[in-house]
């Protein structure tokens, strides 16, 4: 039997209305069953995410540096990441690279999504070649673009001398670099986005187009008033993994630039790499990743807020 | 019902964090709290080797069929197994080692890397009679030496050298290659080709083939220049600054090369296919060439970029032993085969690399007409320089990429950007603490 309490929340009202006699409470047993369902979950958690992020922020206090003794050093390694320019550059380089990426990818993917869900043929072949770019090792995508980017031979080069405009070194020019990393993340992007979309399209109810269209609502009002709206859920999520996603490239810096040239085109996620692994820098590496999650947080709050929060409120 | 779960109060949460920041950072010490074993005693134990030679499966086969059971014959209670990685990954590797310390026994490094690790006591002194040390080269060896001890022994050298082709610049009318630096960027200029459309069709001089940072010091070594002296950078002096600015005019202003003609580790070497007529490049040059044009192997001809101050860039693969390894008698054993001339030759030959002992030279691999460069690296490993010489060389070679970067195009000028340099590197030899 299903009461119905008007002052309640949805979920709680249709609850189901406790049998007489049975406990509402688990008993302890139930409780020690419970925990000892989830202990391997949250083992692993502690273990590999937990544990991982305290000694983040433990380390970042510190200077610890593989080869030398641990010393605390408190806030120093934040000031130091902050007087250093090059950070502070890829801050701005991983922001620009955010903002161009996310958008410019999403809405190429809702585009493409919206028409691989028509019945088109070869529809099949088309969600995979989309998705393709997703699942290809990044070096065989950098020997791609480094084809496609050659100053002299490269594709990009050939389609602008057609237009009469001489192509830049695009890869090579610390004022194209960015640009070009830019678009290798976006084009890179657009297939896991195109998927979730495509998924979601999937889900929205019929009966709403042809009410619409017994209405006489065109497709792009259709488009602009059912779909986009309706899609709301999916576009937070694509927006929210993206951002997280955009903030953490690193491997289409790490194969097509090293964040070069002359720093044209590293990362926050590239110079912790550095300081990590290539000038053994431990402690200050952990301070940006500390600064990079702060970002990560930041920017996934806002988008929530933005958005609206999540899909059941 | 409670609200808050009765495990998880804040108090508890905190403790647990603190207990978890405190296990991380024990295990992050622990590396330094073993000491190894009895160093003295026959070798035996099964021990790790860690290297980026021997790639590919090739590699693999010459290693653990051919190399390695000659190693286990002789010391039949050891066992080797391989960790197999690229200098692009070794760094990770030997961190990631270092940190959970497990570092595989024996290490295999690049030139420069000695430095930091002995000084840190992460690397056992090898303990290898004076003899034993005859047919290296004294500069190679000053690579493998820390606070007068012997830390690493060579297996493979990476040498880099100015390489000609002798038909383009037979067809220029030069009978031989540029014999100083001027010279060099006079051959340059004349021999650069652009089409009518000004499109870069040959290179005067290829220097972006080659990793920036070692063609810098290629360039640095033939100036006449040192990266440090007395513990100090000396790379931003007159004659780093002048090295520096004769690369970035190059292509800034002489036009011998367009940023983006080339680029480390591409699949074509332009010196091969005619598109350089001249390059700062590396002794394995030939294998790319013998695959792709073998009627030009003949026409690359290598040369001191500047005789008058002769020097090459001698860089490489040394062999040394964890500290931290519990199997010392094994490890010094298997380090001082690795770096045996069987091993040596095997391993150069692989690679299209210079063998580091004196007397490969008379080997067949040495003396193939086809391997020149190679032969040219070996003969002149006196005049080798190694790069590194500081203990804090890791915390400031990747700054270099850059900073040769920012003067090549534009972005500083060379004292600018060595000046900038040379901070970072005060900052990183102080905060190393080791000199």
């Amino acid at each position: 039997m299903t009461t119905l309490n008007p002052s309640l929340p949805v979920e709680t009202a249709i609850a189901p209305a406790p049998s007489a006699g049975k406990r509402r409470n688990p008993s302890d047993r139930q409780r020690r069953t419970a925990w000892l369902m989830v202990a391997p979950a949250g083992l692993h958690a502690l273990y590999w995410i937990a544990i991982p992020v305290l000694a983040t922020f433990g380390l970042s206090l510190t200077n610890y540096s593989v080869l030398a003794p641990l010393r605390f050093v408190g806030l120093g390694n934040y000031v130091k990441a902050f007087e250093d320019p090059i950070f502070l550059t890829s801050i701005w380089h991983t922001v620009v690279y955010t903002f161009f990426t996310v958008p410019v990818a999403m809405a190429v993917a809702i585009f493409l999504a919206v028409l691989l869900n028509q019945q088109i043929r070869a529809r099949a072949w088309y969600r995979a070649a989309v998705f393709l770019p997703q699942v290809t090792a990044t070096v065989a995508v950098a020997m791609v673009w480094y084809q496609i980017y050659d100053p002299s031979s490269g594709l990009a080069n050939k389609l602008l001398s057609f237009l009469g405009i001489t192509g830049p070194a695009w890869l090579a020019d610390p004022d194209y670099a960015l640009a070009a990393v830019i678009v290798v993340g976006v084009w890179q992007g657009i297939g896991i986005k195109m998927i979730i979309y495509l998924a979601a399209l999937q889900n929205l109810p019929e009966d709403l187009y042809e009410a619409a269209e017994l209405d006489g609502a065109n497709a792009w009002q259709r488009f602009r008033r059912i779909t986009l709206p309706m899609l709301r859920p999916a576009t937070l999520f694509v927006g929210v993994v993206s951002i997280i996603s955009a903030f953490q490239a690193f491997d289409q810096v790490y194969v097509l630039t090293r964040g070069g040239p002359a720093n044209a085109t590293t990362m926050m996620t590239y110079e912790v790499y550095k300081n990590a692994f290539a000038t053994f820098q431990m402690g200050l590496a952990c301070a940006k990743s500390v600064v990079l999650f702060i970002f990560l947080f930041g920017l996934t709050m806002l988008n929530r807020r933005v958005s609206g929060g999540d899909d059941d409120e | 019902m409670n609200a808050r779960s009765p495990g998880l109060t804040r108090r508890r949460l905190l403790a647990g964090g603190a207990t978890a920041a405190g296990l991380a950072a024990l295990t992050a010490c622990g590396a330094r709290l073993d000491e190894p074993e009895a160093l003295n005693g026959p070798p035996e134990g099964a021990i790790t080797v860690l290297t980026p030679i021997f790639p590919g499966a090739d590699g693999k086969a010459l290693l653990e069929k051919t190399l390695l059971p000659q190693f286990t014959a002789r010391y039949p209670k050891v066992t080797v197994s391989v960790d197999y990685t690229t200098y692009d990954y070794l760094n990770q590797k030997v961190t990631t080692g270092l940190t959970t310390g497990i570092p595989a026994d024996v290490l295999m490094l690049g030139v420069g890397w000695v430095e930091p690790f002995a000084s840190r006591e992460v690397l056992s002194e090898l303990r290898v009679p004076p003899e034993g040390l005859t047919g290296y080269s004294d500069s190679v060896l000053s690579a493998c030496r820390w606070g007068g001890k012997l830390y690493a022994l060579p297996v493979v050298l990476d040498t880099r050298f100015g390489i000609a082709r002798r038909d383009i610049l037979a067809q220029a009318g030069y009978s031989r290659p540029p014999a100083n630096m001027a010279e060099l960027r006079d051959y340059a200029i004349a021999l650069t080709r652009r089409d009518s459309g000004g499109t870069l069709t040959r290179a005067g001089l290829d220097v972006q083939s080659l990793d920036p940072r070692q063609m810098f010091e290629t360039v640095l070594f033939a100036f006449g220049g040192d990266l440090f002296r007395g513990g100090r950078p000396a790379f931003n002096d007159p004659t780093g600054v002048a090295a520096l600015q004769w690369i970035a005019d190059l292509q800034l202003r002489d036009k011998v090369i367009d940023a983006g003609f080339s680029r480390p580790n591409a699949t074509t070497s332009p010196i091969a296919d005619g598109r350089a007529a001249l390059a700062i490049g590396h002794n394995n040059w030939w294998v790319t060439t013998q695959k792709q044009r073998p009627a030009v192997l003949g026409q690359l001809q290598p040369f001191l970029l500047n005789p008058a101050k002769p020097s090459i860039f001698a860089g490489g693969t040394l062999v040394s032993v964890s500290a931290a390894s519990r199997r010392q008698p094994a490890a010094q054993a298997l380090a001082a085969f690795l770096a045996s001339a069987p091993v040596s030759l095997a391993a150069a030959a692989q690679k299209g690399n210079v063998p580091a002992l004196a007397q490969l030279e008379s080997s067949p691999y040495v003396r193939d007409p086809a391997h020149n460069l190679v032969r040219f690296g070996l003969e002149n490993l006196r005049y080798g320089r190694p790069e590194g010489g500081i203990a804090a060389w890791l915390s400031l070679r990747e700054e270099i990429l850059n900073t040769v970067q920012s003067a090549m195009t534009g972005r500083q000028s060379a004292q600018q950007a060595l000046d900038r340099l040379a901070v970072v590197a005060d900052v990183a030899i102080a905060d190393f603490g080791v000199n």
